[in-house]
């Protein structure tokens, strides 16, 4: 290949010629926006409209050869060889099937691959204005299900679960690998940039998994970066900019209609606490009151910006890839933010031609600004918490607090329920604990600074032909640290009167927190690739070490000792607390893989892989995982031939194995002693008391899996289909086994006894259309996966949980049931005259407007034995549809997500309900929907105000729980490229304008902020529950990407 | 190489049982964790014995936490009820280990050893006596359990059987135990804690003679002393007193190591304190009507905000000013001479020396500036006094709800309490008082786990 001269340097002096040709596809149509390249050089030109171009070559260039490129053709050189008219025929590259795809330690090929693996280029979430690549995996993998945590929380990683989860008792996230590394957890994965990705495998049944075998269970996700080719180094600047906005507002109340509301409520009594105890002022003068509008108040217009940097080249004996990015979001609420800095440096050198190395080193900074936005309105819960302190949720106060509070009073403090003493009789109208959101947001200080460097480098050698022996040694090191601070004036339920005046410095909360941990692995491969006649062999051996150490350190103000609000750390007090914990495990393993085929006819794969690990418990110390695959491609078959012009492709595979789940926690088979102090007369003494019950037997999570696939392709592979069908399931699942609590000291202990069942179906379409000159390509994907318990370790159901607080016995757990169903009562409407009351039973107090509860078991009497199943957390299905058209050089991407078949249970309700009695805000809808004596036959959603019997405060009904299926426009990006004839000017090699509109629309029946929510994350018991998350966001972003 | 051990790690922040019980130290310390286990069990004890009698209320009656208690509404599937169960099981627990491995290792002193085993059978003794009032037949646990298994096979060992082992434990204690300790072990359990104990154990189970006779040796001990003035009985800084022979002791150093009790009493809304908190336990407008004109107590043990028939009545006996939620410097008392006093007056009334007992009363009226009762009262008229006495002498102590129902008069009592307040708080209506409440149900997941735990009759 003449190309890979470098510069020629040449004796002969020629003239600069120009040559000047028409690029068409095979049946003859110009191809317009054609990059045409003079090899080695920056000289190039595109194509136009009637698909020719023109470009002149210096003499300088030996040997000219014209490198032809268009998306979704396969590429051409052109030799010139003197010639200055030039017509090439592109012709499609529809070899998707023909693709290499990245499999655990190694790559295949798509046409003999025997395993259910999804590979997702990384341009589809590059394009992507999220802020972690599990955000961008979204819809474009079937079987992939992507859960946002805390909606659009800047930088909050969303949880990621392959074909349903098979843990109750730990996660089921999956296995990450980033270039061969195993990560110890997603959020590793997550603070990769999502630019610097070259592809990214999927990996979901048993034969694909099972190599990784303990760690498996959950599927594999394989990440490739991008590594450097040889040929002239090329810069890229890739720049977007843009905002975002909370993508709706709800309607709550005004500052008229809440008092009106209010004079309901007053009128028929309600205020039990404060009898008729209304503000003066909402009778005599409202007009003098604030409207405030307090969602305005802490949201707000964010901006998001990325800017990355990219240098990539090399020589064939050393190629590199450079890239350093900054990543920018600010949150739409108030006080939230992320910043993300990468750096990576990808090297790959042939030493010699037998000996190769490769080194990458990912150094990554990531900043992020937390506010409370999860749970109840006084107390966050989980995640959203500040340190160890729950403080306000500033999303749900927000919708709650009265728009007749200021949001600032005349001497600078912040309006707040405790300065504002307007009921009758000078008596507190407004709870106190319901606070001011903007106070929460602007003073609350929670910060996570994420630094991680991850390097590997390998050594390869390949002493014969097909033998590869490859050691590869790496690690990562991770400083995770939180910095939290509650300032003296900020109201929480510590202090409830702390304001900017009022300061509370008992209140203070300072606590810094350090989690070091470093992680490294040695890992030795031996790879064997053989062909024998028609016989083709491969064989792959392995040992690996892994080895994870974490120290967390915290330091924090001891309660009430802080005297100062002027230093924001813990140094604040005179008088600290430190805590320190360790975390540790170990892998050690070793395992092979044979591949084999006859005639690219006949496939067959089998694994097997041995783990040991500190995790298990001494009597388990090791586990064997064994797969196998076999495949049979009928379209290579002599009888086929026939049928391949319509059918080119036809592939049977089918696969069994076993995958394991060492999330099982460290050392948690031991029982320990935990300190139990107390005091003599006032002198602390220290004192032990045992925790736990020992069990040794504790072990990994098992799962057996069967997969069946087919993979076909139509027209010469112009339409492409994938589809599998899947059965896993897991037995052994780590539960917790609830003990009596005459043991005494524990009431329950970790082993492995459930049993739980994932099956489903996957479909993945593809095709590439040509209308004249716009091309058009479609992936779409579809997926089911359907749950069930199997066993709870003899019990026939686990104890129920809560949704929300007060809303018990919603989630149950039962054998032979599906995961994340939702149970409560039906409402059959409301009590409207004597009649009704007379004709249906009721629970409690009875009276006119209360719910009319369905009596199940027609036995007469409302009780719990009346609760029945009234939603779904766990979708039907989820699809995914993403486009992409050219046209000249314009080109437009469009991305759908849908997840159907899924209901979300509104816990906000419960606090618009319950708390209506103190003063609180309430939406509209609620409002216009809450049954009044004043017209008593009118068919209401709501109950009267203060209901008796069951109500929103007190249970779940089927009217709490809404359809939260959605369709979302998750992205559309248009671009423009910029023909090369008018960059050679400005001397760049390339520039693409682009637009991007992420999460443009949502078609979704859901009322709440976001459908996609979910306050307890990925959880499988209890999915689908929102109670004031983060809202979702739309984000509008211009962007370039420039190559000099 | 050493691969093998390469996944052989051992855990750095976490001490495994098997290394521990070697040395006196470790036993020691066994024996303060089984202490500070049972700093759980006095946070919520008055949920059980206070909040189901006339005496107090919880301003969080709607909610799912103390109303059921409040009202006696609750049902088998409690949280509380299920904690408490629970809560004293780890402290029975961690005496028995204690006890189980006390000839595991030698003592620089035999003595040691005799007093560790006296406290660790005088705590698991209070724990139990706990659990049979509460539930009464309950699982008789007296070795550790090292499986499951074990635990799944136990049943509910009769009350009297339960009993008998209390009294056991007591009188092992007693023999054992020092009258009283110095410096730092101030606190401890003492012999005379173990007579008390004991006293109050026959007295629950109208052993009157035997109750007579030993309430009789603590009353006759020098170092207890009724203190001249009440106020100086309870609050921060007034712990282990004269008065006190058992305290379950609580100390603020901000390690969380405090009570949550005078937190969780302190007002919700009111200006007593400046704290706002629970009202988790706050006195009825009944009690405070049951103090005598001139009652010094009422003043000392209660604290009045609002007006009318929204007043409040705070435990001002273990209310203050508490900053944080589990950072209550005050102790819990268990056991003082004043509750002593009273219990030897009840045995000598029951065992026909009214006479004698009406001084004893008289005692306890005179402190609080009331006038003695006459020698010549009846004996059904002493039992009476006897009764007012305890209750506002003792009131938010944990004494009421079983003085109740010793003398017989829980549900009957309760019942007319509902009627006379019903109006007074509509709330009260719902009040569901009844024989079958005078037991707590064993709590719903003990029985579903354990068949063979039987449930008490009326759950």
């Amino acid at each position: 290949n003449p190309a890979s001269a470098a510069s020629p340097v040449s004796a002969t002096v020629l003239a600069d010629i120009t040559v000047k040709g028409r690029v068409v596809d095979d049946k003859g149509s110009a191809l317009p926006g054609v990059t045409v390249v003079v090899k080695g050089t920056t000289i190039g030109a595109s194509t136009g409209s009637d698909g020719t171009f023109a470009l002149t070559i210096p003499s300088t260039v030996t040997n000219p050869v014209l490198s032809i490129s268009y998306i979704g053709f396969a590429p051409q050189d052109v030799p010139v060889g003197g010639r200055t008219d030039i017509s090439v025929t592109l012709r499609e590259d529809a070899q998707k099937l023909n693709e290499v795809v990245v499999i655990a330690y190694g790559e295949q090929s798509q046409k003999t691959l025997t395993s259910a693996v999804t590979q997702i280029d990384g341009e589809a979430i590059g394009r992507q204005t999220v802020a972690t690549p599990g955000e961008a995996l979204a819809a474009l993998a079937p079987g992939v299900a992507v859960q946002s945590d805390q909606g659009g929380a800047p930088g909050a990683p969303p949880t990621i679960v392959i074909r349903g989860g098979t843990s109750l008792g730990t996660s089921s996230d999956p296995l990450y690998v980033v270039d061969g590394y195993p990560l110890q957890d997603a959020a590793q994965f997550n603070l990769i940039n999502p630019n610097d990705i070259d592809n990214i495998s999927v990996l979901k049944d048993a034969a694909s998994t099972a190599i990784y075998g303990s760690r498996a269970a959950n599927g594999v996700v394989i990440v490739t970066t991008k590594r450097g080719k040889s040929g002239q180094t090329r810069f890229a600047l890739s720049s977007y900019t843009g905002i975002q906005r909370i993508s709706k507002k709800l309607d709550v109340l005004h500052r008229d209609e809440y008092i009106d509301w209010q004079k309901d409520r007053a009128r028929q009594a309600a205020f039990p606490n404060a009898p008729g105890a209304l503000p003066p002022v909402f009778l005599n003068d409202p007009g003098s009151l604030p409207d405030t509008d307090w969602q305005d108040e802490i949201y707000r217009d964010a901006v998001i910006r990325n800017v990355q940097l990219t240098a990539s080249g090399g020589t064939e004996k050393a190629r590199f890839n450079v890239s350093g990015a900054y990543f920018k979001q600010d949150g739409v609420l108030l006080g939230s933010s992320y910043d993300r800095f990468n750096l990576r440096f990808n090297l790959d050198a042939n030493l010699t031609s037998k000996l190769k190395i490769g080194v990458s080193v990912a150094p990554s900074l990531g900043i992020q600004d937390r506010q409370a936005a999860n749970g109840a309105y006084n107390q966050s819960g989980g995640s959203a918490n500040n340190g160890t302190r729950a403080v306000p949720n500033a999303t749900s106060l927000a919708l709650l607090q009265s728009p007749a509070l200021p949001v600032f009073i005349a001497n600078g403090d912040y309006g707040t329920p405790v300065n504002q003493v307007i009921g009758a009789n000078n008596t507190k109208f407004y709870t106190d604990n319901v606070f001011n959101p903007r106070q929460t947001v602007d003073l609350n200080q929670n910060t996570f600074t994420s630094y991680r460097v991850f390097a590997n480098t390998f050594l390869e050698w390949s002493p014969l032909p097909g033998l590869r022996l490859k050691t590869a040694g790496g690690g990562t090191l991770t400083t995770d640290n939180q910095s939290a601070y509650i300032p003296a004036t900020m109201a929480s339920e510590a202090a409830r009167g702390a304001n900017l005046s009022t300061p509370v410095l008992s209140s203070v909360y300072a606590r810094e927190s350090s989690n070091q941990a470093i992680d490294f692995l040695w890992e030795n491969t031996a790879t064997y690739d053989k062909q024998v006649g028609d016989h083709h062999f491969g064989l792959l051996g392995l040992f690996s070490l892994q080895k994870f150490r974490a120290r967390n350190t915290a330091t924090s103000a001891r309660p009430g000792t802080v005297t100062t609000n002027l230093l924001e750390n813990p140094l604040g007090s005179p008088d600290r607390i430190g805590e320190l914990t360790y975390d540790q495990n170990a892998f050690r393993s070793y395992g092979g893989r044979l591949t084999y085929d006859f005639k690219k006819k006949y496939l067959l794969s089998a694994a097997l892989r041995t783990d040991g690990s500190s995790r298990f418990g001494p009597n388990n110390p090791y586990a064997v995982f064994p797969s196998a695959s076999l495949g049979w491609r009928v379209s290579e078959e002599g009888f086929w031939q026939g049928i391949k012009p319509v059918m080119n492709e036809l592939k049977f595979r089918a696969s069994i194995g076993q995958t394991g789940n060492a999330n099982i926690g460290s050392f948690n088979y031991l029982n320990t002693m935990a300190g139990s102090n107390y005091s003599f007369s006032g002198v602390r003494t220290y004192g032990y008391i045992q925790r736990g019950l020992g069990n040794p037997n504790l072990t990994w999570e098992k799962n057996q899996q069967t997969d069946l696939g087919i993979d076909a392709g139509f027209f010469g592979d112009k339409i492409t289909l994938t589809l599998d069908y899947y059965n896993r399931e897991t037995t052994g699942m780590l539960l917790n086994q609830t003990l009596p609590g005459a043991f005494g000291f524990a009431t329950s202990y970790r082993t492995n006894i459930g049993g739980l069942r994932n099956r489903g179906l996957e479909l993945a379409l593809g095709t590439t259309v040509n209308l004249g000159p716009v091309r058009w390509t479609i992936n779409g994907n579809i997926s089911g996966n359907r749950t069930k318990v199997l066993d709870l370790g003899g019990v026939t159901s686990l104890p129920p949980e809560a949704s929300v607080f007060g809303w018990n016995n919603s989630y149950q757990l039962i054998v032979g049931e599906p995961l994340g169903n939702m149970y409560g009562f039906q409402v059959l409407g409301v009590y409207k005259n004597q009649a009704d009351l007379d004709a249906y039973p009721y629970a409690g107090i009875r009276g006119l407007g209360n719910w009319i509860i369905k009596d199940q078991n027609g036995d007469g009497i409302i009780n719990e034995s009346d609760r029945v199943k009234i939603g779904k957390g766990v979708p039907d299905f989820l699809y995914g549809l993403n486009q992409t058209f050219t046209y000249k050089a314009f080109d437009l991407s469009l991305s759908l997500q849908g997840v159907q078949g899924r209901d979300i249970i509104q816990g906000n309700i419960r606090q618009f309900y319950t708390l209506a009695s103190n003063g609180t805000n309430i939406t509209r809808e609620f409002y216009k929907n809450t049954w009044s004596p004043d017209a008593p036959d009118v068919e209401t959603r709501w109950p009267r105000i203060a209901a008796g019997g069951y109500n929103p405060g007190t249970q779940l009904t089927d009217r709490q729980v809404y359809d939260g299926s959605f369709l979302r426009v998750r992205n559309l990006t248009v671009g423009y490229t910029v023909p090369a004839t008018l960059l050679k000017r400005v001397k760049l090699q390339s520039l693409r304008l682009y637009a991007t509109g992420q999460n443009l629309f949502t078609f979704t029946r859901y009322p709440g902020y976001d459908p996609e929510t979910s306050i307890n994350g990925g959880s499988l018991i209890t999915p689908g529950l929102d109670q004031s998350s983060y809202p979702g966001i739309r984000v509008f972003t211009g962007g370039l990407t420039v190559g000099f | 190489y050493g691969c093998k051990d390469f996944v052989n790690l051992t855990p750095q922040d976490i001490i495994p049982v098997s290394g521990f019980y070697k040395t006196e130290a470790d036993l020691q310390a066994a024996l303060t964790g089984t202490y500070g286990s049972m700093r759980n069990v006095y946070n919520g004890y008055f949920q059980f014995t206070e909040l189901p009698s006339d005496n107090t209320r919880s301003i969080n009656s709607s909610e799912v936490t103390y109303g059921p208690f409040d009202k006696l509404t609750w049902l088998v599937n409690n949280n509380n009820i299920s904690g408490a169960w629970n809560q004293h099981y780890t402290v029975i627990a961690g005496a028995n280990v204690t006890l189980g491995h006390a000839d595991d290792v030698s003592y620089a002193n035999p003595v040691n050893k005799t007093q560790l085993v006296g406290q660790a059978k005088f705590l698991r003794a209070l724990m139990y006596f706990n659990l049979v009032r509460f539930f009464g037949d309950v699982p008789l646990v007296l070795t550790e359990l090292k499986s499951q298994a074990e635990a799944l096979d136990l049943v509910r060992t009769p009350a009297a059987q339960v009993y008998a082992q209390i009294e056991k434990d007591l009188a092992d204690a007693e023999a054992s135990l020092p009258l009283s300790y110095t410096g730092a072990n101030v606190g401890r359990a003492t012999s005379g804690a173990a007579k008390a104990l004991l006293g109050k154990v026959y007295l629950q189970e109208k052993k009157w003679p035997e109750a007579e006779a030993k309430l009789a040796e603590v009353v006759a001990l020098t170092q207890y002393q009724l203190l001249p003035d009440v106020n100086n009985v309870f609050g921060v800084g007034k712990d282990n007193n004269a008065e006190i022979i058992f305290a379950c002791q609580y100390f603020s150093s901000g390690n969380g190591e405090g009570n949550s009790f005078a937190y969780n009493f302190a007002p919700a809304n009111a200006n007593v304190t400046t704290v706002v908190a629970g009202s988790t336990n706050l006195g009825t407008k009944d009690l405070n009507d049951a103090f005598e004109a001139g009652d010094q107590r009422k003043a000392a043990f209660l604290v009045a905000s609002g007006t009318g028939n929204a007043t409040d009545y705070y435990a001002k006996k273990f209310v203050y000013n508490v900053l944080a939620a589990n950072e209550g410097d005050n102790d819990w008392p268990v056991l003082r001479l004043a509750d002593v006093v009273l219990m030897y007056a009840e045995a000598l009334n029951n065992n026909g020396k009214t006479a004698l007992a009406i001084p004893q009363i008289n005692r306890v009226r005179t402190r609080a500036g009331l006038a003695a009762k006459p020698l010549t009262l009846t004996t059904a008229d002493t039992q009476l006094a006897i009764e007012q006495e305890r209750r506002v002498e003792l009131c938010f102590e944990g004494h009421r709800w079983h003085d109740l129902i010793r003398w017989g008069k829980a549900t009957s009592t309760m019942l007319a309490f509902k009627t006379k307040y019903a109006t007074l708080d509509a709330a009260n209506g719902t009040m569901a008082p009844s024989v079958t409440k005078e037991l707590f149900p064993i709590p719903q997941v003990e029985v579903l786990l354990n068949s063979k735990l039987t449930q008490n009759p009326g759950y």
